[in-house]
Formats: structure tokens, sequence, C-alpha cells
């Protein structure tokens, strides 16, 4: 038995919101808890144990706030590759393949928010071992690209291969994201550098990645939001 | 028929033959081009901090390979070129496609080859990523290339695996042509980095 467009329209942009939902939540956690942005990574164990001393009410609510959001990223993932699987005709390489990888991600995203909460949790500990699980959440959420860069390559060559009328997104947007998969590569150079451009805090440690990613994340969300398609142009001109 | 129009004709013949152009593949070559740009103002705000340094550094650099190098990735560019030409009219199972699409690999891998060779020189001479801002900057970006450099080959193995398999010759020649620009845009992103690394003085 099949769902009508209308109701399958209304699943998808649920999941849609559940994504944006996410993002608002997590970045808004963050904010809440002043780690946005990044501290620098050449702050020394002092300063970092003092962050964590004076803002230590506001860590730890912003820690949940971030940890409670960040799993509505899953569905998002899910109507993702149920679109992509059905412009796969075959079997489900891609869609499997961008689903995996975007649950690797979202316990990318949680595990440092478990760390830094660890941090915060016993503030009467030595500041070195602050300073070191500070730098383990940071190294944790930013430097693991893999996935990330599978992840939206999936998604983008999935697009690339689909030859359907109506494609599972435009050229343009499978191109961008072939961009963004590769242009926050300069990431895998953030444990070699605490000062400098390349560091976590810096210029390609953290605002490119940060741009190229978030950018394409937004135009896949304003497209799926408008033109999803997720049926055969056909079934579309049927309704 | 006189010989202009029967020209005439052969050329709409041509312009018939070939499909439209990819046009999305251009938001990924500005894109990436936009990431180098940026990489090319921080790099020339660090050189005006330090010039003596980056100077001194530059001069370590192997010029001679460097150089072939250079004259490696620019025959490759011509050779995507020459066999992007063929591939519209001859089709891309023709050995008038195939022949330049190896010959642009295989300057590719010589390309890859001379530059982890000057990898291994400098690091031979203790002189890493962390040595100081100019060697950041040169084994960071140059290191980006290479994986542009790889994922391009990957690419050119793509198009010269399918077109043997092709059913629709329009589609796979669109995919030749993206390839094609793909493949001049990491030629231009180097010949920046040879400027930037190896010339300016």
């Amino acid at each position: 038995m099949t769902i009508s467009l209308l109701e399958e329209r209304a699943r998808n942009r649920f999941c849609l919101i559940s994504g944006v939902f996410a993002a608002l939540f997590y970045f808004g956690g963050l904010a809440v808890a002043g780690f946005l942005p990044p501290h620098a990574a050449f702050l020394e164990a002092e300063q970092i144990s003092a962050f964590y001393v004076d803002n230590n009410l506001q860590i730890k609510a912003g820690m949940a706030m971030a940890m409670f959001g960040v799993s509505f990223l899953l569905p998002l993932i899910g109507a993702v590759s149920a679109s992509m699987a059905k412009a796969e005709k075959s079997l489900h390489f891609f869609s499997n393949t961008q689903l995996a990888c975007g649950v690797i991600s979202v316990v990318g995203f949680i595990v440092p928010l478990f760390i830094w909460m660890t941090a915060a949790f016993r503030i009467d500990r030595d500041p070195e071992l602050i300073l070191l699980l500070n730098d383990l959440g940071w190294l944790t959420v930013l430097t693991p690209y893999g996935p990330f860069s599978v992840q939206i390559a999936s998604v983008a060559i999935c697009g690339l291969l689909d030859r359907r009328d109506v494609p599972l997104l435009p050229r343009w947007i499978c191109f961008m994201g072939l961009w963004a998969a590769l242009g926050g590569i300069a990431g895998a150079l953030i444990p070699f550098f605490t000062q400098g451009v390349f560091a976590w805090h810096n210029l390609f440690g953290f605002y490119v990645p940060m741009v190229c990613i978030n950018a394409w994340f937004l135009v896949l969300l304003v497209h799926l939001w408008k033109k999803p398609s997720y049926r055969e142009p056909s079934e579309v001109m049927a309704v | 028929m006189n010989s202009i129009t029967m020209v005439a004709s052969n050329i709409r013949l041509d312009t018939q033959s070939t499909t439209v152009p990819e046009g999305g593949v251009w938001v990924f070559i500005w894109g990436d081009i936009l990431i180098f740009s940026v990489f090319y103002l921080v790099f020339m705000l660090g050189r005006t901090e330090d010039l003596e340094l980056f100077l001194q550094s530059s001069q370590s650099l192997n010029q001679l390979l460097g150089t072939i190098n250079t004259l490696l990735l620019v025959t490759s560019s011509w050779l995507v070129a020459l066999s992007v030409c063929r591939a519209r009219t001859q089709g891309l199972s023709s050995r008038g496609v195939r022949i330049p699409l190896v010959g642009a690999m295989a300057a590719g891998i010589g390309f890859l080859v001379i530059k982890f060779y000057e990898y291994y020189e400098k690091s031979t001479q203790g002189i890493s990523l962390v040595t100081n801002d100019f060697y950041s900057f040169y084994f960071a970006f140059t290191g980006l290339h290479v994986v542009h450099v790889g994922v391009g080959l990957g690419l050119l193995a793509f198009v010269y695996f399918s077109a043997n398999r092709t059913k629709n010759d329009g589609t796979a020649v669109k995919s030749l042509e993206s390839v094609g620009i793909y493949w001049h845009m990491v030629d231009l992103l180097w010949l920046w980095l040879f400027v930037l690394f190896y010339l300016v003085v």
C-alpha cells in the first residue's frame, strides 16, 4: 500500500525540520557553553581551567542542550537516504553508505560533548587534566573529517548518477557537495598546530570547513524542502 | 554546393553532435579556486610579516624538480584537451582518444612520484610541516594539491575504462569534458603554487 503524495511530503518535511532543529540546538548549545568561536588551541592549562570554573553552569547546560538536539539529525539523514534509495534503481549502494557515515557523524558530534561535560563535572581537578579533556573534545569533533567527506560525496555521486527526468538533486548541488567534501580536508592538519592558520580555532582548521559544510547543508535543505524527488516524474504528474 | 556552405554545414553537424556541456561542474571549480585564493592571500600576508624567512626557505626548494613537475602537468593538461577534441568527433572508444588519456595519466603519476621524492628529500634534511611558517604553507597546500591530483587520476581512469563499455556516447563525452575541466583546474592551481613557493623572490 502506498501513501499519498501529500503524506509523503509531510513526512519528508518533518524530517527536514528535525534536521534544522538539531542544528539550532547543537550550535545554540555550544554558544551557550561559550564554545563558539572555539577556544584558541594555544591557551594554557590555567586559562582553560579558569574558563571551565567560571562558566561551569553554562557549560553543563549548553552541553546538555546540544546533546538533546543533535540526535534529531538522524531523521534528516534517514530522509536523505530514502530519497537516494529512490534514485538508485538497483541495490542501495550510496544510500546505505550515506546512512552509515551519517550515524558516525552523529556519534562524532555526541562524544566530544560528553568529554567536555566530563571536564566541567569536577572543577577541583588538576588544570592539566581539564586541558587534556578540552583538547580531546576539540580534536574529536574537528579532526575526523573522513566520514563527513564520504557522506557528502556519496549524496553527490548518487545525484550525479541519477538520470531520471527529475533527478535527486540538480547537478550543481552535487558538484557543490564534492567541493564541500574536498574543501575541509585541511582539517587533517589540526593535530600538527597550536598556532597559525591551520590550528583548530583558525581559518583552515575551523572556518573554511564550517563554511563549506554548512553552505552545502543549507542548499541541500532548501532544495529538499522545495523540490523533493522521492517520486517518479510520472507519479508526480498524475497527482 | 560551394565549399563555404559545405564547411558551414559541417560545422553545424559538429555542433549538433556535441552535447550541451555540463554547467554544474563550474560550481566546484570556482569553489575550489576560492579556497586556494584565500590561501594565496593568507600566504602573502604571512610573507610580508617575515620576508627574510620566506625568501630563505623558498631558496631551499628544488627549483629543477618544481620546473619538471610544472612541465609534466602542463603536458598532461594538453593531452587531456587533445582527447576531448578528438572524442567530440571520433567517439570515445577510438585510439586517438584513449592514447592521450593514458599519456595524461602517466604524466600525472610522474608528477606524484617527483612530488613525493621532494617531500622525502626535505624530510631527510630534517625539514617538515612544523619547521616554520613557510614550510607549513608549503606542505599543507602542495599536500592538498596532491590530493587533487590523486582524485584527478582516479577520474581519468574512470573515464578511460568507462569509454570501453559506454553505450551512450553523449553522456560519456560530457563526463570526459567535466574531468578535463577539473584536470585543467588542477594544473592552474599548481601553476599558482609553483609561482608562490618556487619563483617569487
